[in-house]
């Protein structure tokens, strides 16, 4: 029996951590802050699986741990969607890198760590 | 007689083969070096649009009705293509493509989304964070068994099966 196959009523549902990937691009975000501190260069990536298996959905999605401070106190990561885990990484490392660049452009100058954060290991 | 039946054969041969494989190679070349760059770029555009199609696994069906193609057809004109369209629940909508880009119209300014495909990626973000420290209410509507989850400001509303049903500012 698959985990995919796994129905429990209470259950919303099921999903696997199929990768965890460390990302660096300290260039890029060197560009990004204001003044000379690179307040994070690197985040990470976790991707999971869901349990539908049959279609064409995109069975695999990517979190990243870093995400923009929005002026209501939440906060909005990258994501990104594949067929496979390579997909997803992919998409994911575009989506935030697009995020970052559009809200450097919104804001008109380099961010502060102020902008980011880093959420708890078991929130991505 | 015979020999000279040989000889102006092979002459002939020789004659006529060469230079016309000659011929035919250099129109190819030519051919292949006077595409124009307007014609690379459709070229690739053509490709790339295959590609992806092929990519994403699509499948181009006609229906007797061509519900299929429309849905295709809306789904690819607004951006939506290889997008997790199935995690937006249709609503009172035909399709779930049409639910959400009524809602993407409705709300956008409100999240700060800039094409249907992004505040399709913020909802399905903000539905995995708001499901720690949010509040929760039942909303009444065309799907039965909605809940509305919200938290900094926003709020989701999810149907029982996890798909979305709305996503905006409070």
């Amino acid at each position: 029996m698959s985990w995919k196959d796994i129905k429990i009523d209470c259950i919303d549902e099921i999903e696997k951590c199929v990768g965890e990937f460390q990302i660096s691009a300290l260039d890029f975000f060197e560009d990004l802050y204001e003044g000379d501190t690179i307040h994070y260069g690197t985040f990470k990536v976790k991707i999971y699986e869901n349990q539908k298996s049959d279609t064409n959905d995109l069975n695999f999605t990517g979190y990243t741990n870093l995400k923009l401070i929005d002026l209501t106190g939440g906060f909005e990561g990258g994501i990104g969607f594949g067929e496979t885990i390579e997909q997803a990484l992919e998409d994911t490392i575009h989506n935030f890198i697009d995020k970052l660049s559009d809200f450097k452009k919104l804001k008109k100058k380099g961010l502060d760590k102020e902008d980011l954060t880093l959420v708890d290991y078991d929130e991505f | 007689m015979k020999k000279m039946l040989v000889f102006s054969l092979i002459f002939l041969l020789s004659f006529s083969s060469v230079p016309f494989i000659k011929n035919v190679k250099a129109e190819t070349e030519y051919d292949t070096t006077s595409i124009s760059d307007s014609t690379q770029f459709e070229s690739k555009e053509y490709n790339a649009v295959g590609d992806k199609l092929e990519s994403e696994n699509v499948e181009i069906q006609r229906d007797r009705d061509g519900d299929d193609s429309y849905e295709l057809g809306y789904i690819i004109s607004h951006g939506l293509l290889g997008k997790p369209v199935s995690s937006w629940h249709e609503g009172s909508f035909d399709f779930p493509a049409e639910s959400l880009v009524f809602h993407y119209n409705k709300h956008k300014g409100e999240v700060n989304a800039k094409s249907a495909a992004d505040y399709l990626n913020k909802a399905i973000e903000y539905r995995r964070t708001a499901k720690k420290g949010s509040k929760v209410s039942k909303v009444s509507g065309e799907v039965s068994g909605v809940k509305r989850y919200k938290k900094n400001g926003k709020y989701i509303d999810l149907a029982p099966d996890g798909r979305i049903v709305s996503f905006g500012k409070q």
